[in-house]
């Protein structure tokens, strides 16, 4: 028969317990953090609501819960998007999981919780009203953990001026769809010089008729070729790593 | 080569062999023509003054005119449904419409004196399977959509030696379903709701078999081309999973160009923008004999595609209409033109045509230069 040393006092006999409970319920920590991200991956939005729930009534921080369960479960979106196993109808559809499982978690989270990467102004140029592709960035940009301030859609000069202004932001994001609206992204470009703030900013293009050239000949700082690809770029200028 | 007529032209390439030159298609159609601005400013700088008249309503594109189409060297002419005459559009707010569908259409001006119409309200943004029965949906049998159209066809037919590409109005599935309840519901609901995709999917396959079926009949035994085409891809892939359209999408198109099959000889024309290479093979199976436009900016090499798939289906299109169109020098369109018709007309299979509507940013230079130099380089046999 198995006897208990003698020299193990009480105490240390319940510290053990103790760390063998903080390693039990570590392990069902994480457990429940894969399956926030597995909802989000595998584009469950019944499951997620609960999961999100659970993962609070552990205890786990709101803040780890947006980290280290959602928005993992969007990198993940966007590797499956960049290997060509997802399709624009996946991207849509996690972002809609996500909105669902911030709906839980929102209220909980502290503004000063979210270690801000930077400050995002995104919009769609005036005259194109196109924003399916401008909502996917938008999307993958907040999971990312950027504050972004969407600004919508037909949005003149002078409006991503005087956001920018107002927000303090550190990278703008415009949108264009067609040949015939792409040139306006110059002129916010331009407004943005003449309010003084261009060399405040981080510029960075996209849109179906768009190319690098493009968005270099009108004085962007980079151009996203899809939505994964443009949340990468404004994570290398990101404030904080 | 003894010189063809517009019409045997076409028909030689579309059943892959090589006709006298490369068949030109500017006004053919709904994605083929110009819009009404830029038509206007083509037609000031050839010298015409005259009326422009529309083709479409929402897509703004013009009705070119005969003489225009000759001086373009336009081997196709468009034959569409008439409006109805049991449905009145319901009053409007000042800049909408309303289509038949129900629809609404708004201005949206994207310089101060060119807009397009954009959809401003989807109608079935929040019904359900049941509401589909109660929605007022089109007749497809209003006499109005077929009143002199046999009349019109048979003259195109015997008076004309031009192929002729019929547009019955009823002919999208994915595009009109999107549009009555919106495009990002409509994606998540392939996910989340596949069962309303297909409930939607068979209303609109019973509405465009009647009215299709109504057209066909009158027009069927004339018609050398039958346009359809739903846009299934954005500029990097297919919207959806190859699997998710064979199960809620395909089966649908199947048994719509099974029936067209039936009642016309006339070859099937699928449009869908972007980059649909991973769906061409399921097109081909179900009958689609031309796809267009041949986003060549999203589908890659021309003359990989050529290789890939110039046995099986025609090229309809080609000519960039993103960079070079609007932005290229003459030289530059003439490179593209030349380009092209060496990667996709070989043996046949190719119709030149611009990827889309040549919009109100391209020079009127530019437009002739295409046709000019489709012309010079597409005359048969190649010498490119």
């Amino acid at each position: 028969m198995w006897k208990l040393p003698i020299s193990l006092e009480f105490t240390q006999l319940s510290n053990i317990i103790k760390k063998l409970n903080e390693v039990w319920g570590y392990r069902v920590m994480i457990k429940v953090l894969d399956k926030i991200k597995n909802c989000i991956v595998e584009l469950n939005l019944e499951g997620i609501g609960e999961a999100v729930k659970e993962a609070l009534k552990l205890g786990i921080s709101p803040y780890a819960v947006l980290m280290d369960g959602m928005a993992e479960g969007m990198k993940d979106i966007g590797k499956k998007y960049e290997a060509g196993e997802y399709f624009l109808s996946e991207l849509i559809a996690a972002g809609e999981v996500m909105k669902e499982g911030m709906k839980v978690l929102e209220p909980k989270l502290k503004l000063q919780d979210i270690k801000e990467k930077g400050v995002i102004v995104i919009g769609t140029v005036k005259g194109d009203l196109h924003d399916i592709g401008k909502n996917v960035v938008a999307m993958l940009l907040k999971s990312a953990g950027f504050k972004v301030f969407d600004l919508g859609v037909d949005v003149s000069p002078e409006k991503f001026v005087k956001e920018a202004k107002i927000r303090n932001a550190h990278i703008i994001a415009i949108s264009a769809l067609l040949t015939t609206t792409m040139l306006e992204i110059g002129n916010v470009i331009k407004a943005l010089n003449q309010a003084g703030i261009r060399n405040k900013v981080k510029v960075i293009v996209g849109g179906a008729a768009l190319t690098k050239d493009f968005a270099e000949k009108i004085g962007a700082d980079a151009y996203g070729k899809d939505a994964v690809e443009s949340v990468k770029i404004c994570e290398s200028w990101a404030k904080t790593a | 080569m003894a010189k063809m007529t517009p019409r045997e032209r076409v028909m030689t390439a579309l059943n892959h062999e090589e006709p006298d030159r490369v068949p030109i298609d500017i006004g053919g159609g709904s994605s083929t023509s110009i819009l009404i601005e830029e038509y206007e400013k083509l037609k000031k700088y050839l010298g015409i003054s005259r009326e422009t008249k529309i083709l479409n309503k929402a897509f703004r594109i013009a009705r070119l005119d005969e003489d225009v189409m000759q001086r373009l060297g336009s081997d196709c002419r468009p034959l569409i449904s008439n409006p109805p005459v049991r449905w009145k559009p319901p009053p409007s707010k000042p800049e909408t419409f309303t289509d038949i569908w129900g629809i609404v259409w708004e201005k949206v001006y994207y310089n101060k004196d060119c807009y397009y119409w954009e959809v401003a309200h989807n109608p079935l943004a929040k019904a359900s399977i049941e509401d589909l029965e109660n929605y007022p949906w089109p007749d497809p049998l209003d006499p109005g959509f077929t009143i002199g159209l046999a009349e019109e066809a048979k003259t195109l037919y015997e008076e004309t030696d031009y192929a002729i590409m019929a547009d019955s109005g009823f002919k999208s599935f994915w595009e009109i379903g999107y549009m009555l309840r919106g495009f990002k519901q409509m994606l998540l609901d392939l996910i989340n709701n596949p069962e309303f995709v297909t409930a939607l999917m068979s209303k609109l396959l019973e509405i465009n078999l009647a009215a299709t079926g109504r057209f066909l009949d009158a027009v069927g035994r004339y018609i050398q081309i039958f346009r359809t085409g739903d846009d299934l891809a954005t500029q990097e892939r297919l919207l959806m999973p190859l699997e998710t359209y064979r199960k809620l999408l395909k089966p649908v198109y199947k048994r719509f160009f099974e029936f067209i099959k039936s009642k016309t000889k006339a070859k099937i024309f699928y449009h869908s923008c972007g980059n649909i290479v991973d769906l061409i093979d399921d097109l081909v199976e179900i009958g689609v004999d031309i796809i267009n436009p041949v986003q060549v900016s999203a589908m890659g090499d021309t003359k990989k595609l050529k290789a890939r798939f110039g046995e099986k289906v025609v090229f309809w299109g080609g000519i960039d209409t993103q960079h070079v169109l609007p932005r290229g020098s003459i030289e530059d369109v003439r490179n593209e033109v030349y380009r092209r018709i060496r990667d996709l007309a070989p043996n046949g299979g190719f119709v030149l045509a611009a990827v889309h509507n040549i919009q109100p940013d391209v020079p009127p230079q530019n437009i002739l230069a295409m046709v000019e130099a489709a012309q010079k380089f597409g005359v048969y046999p190649l010498k490119i």
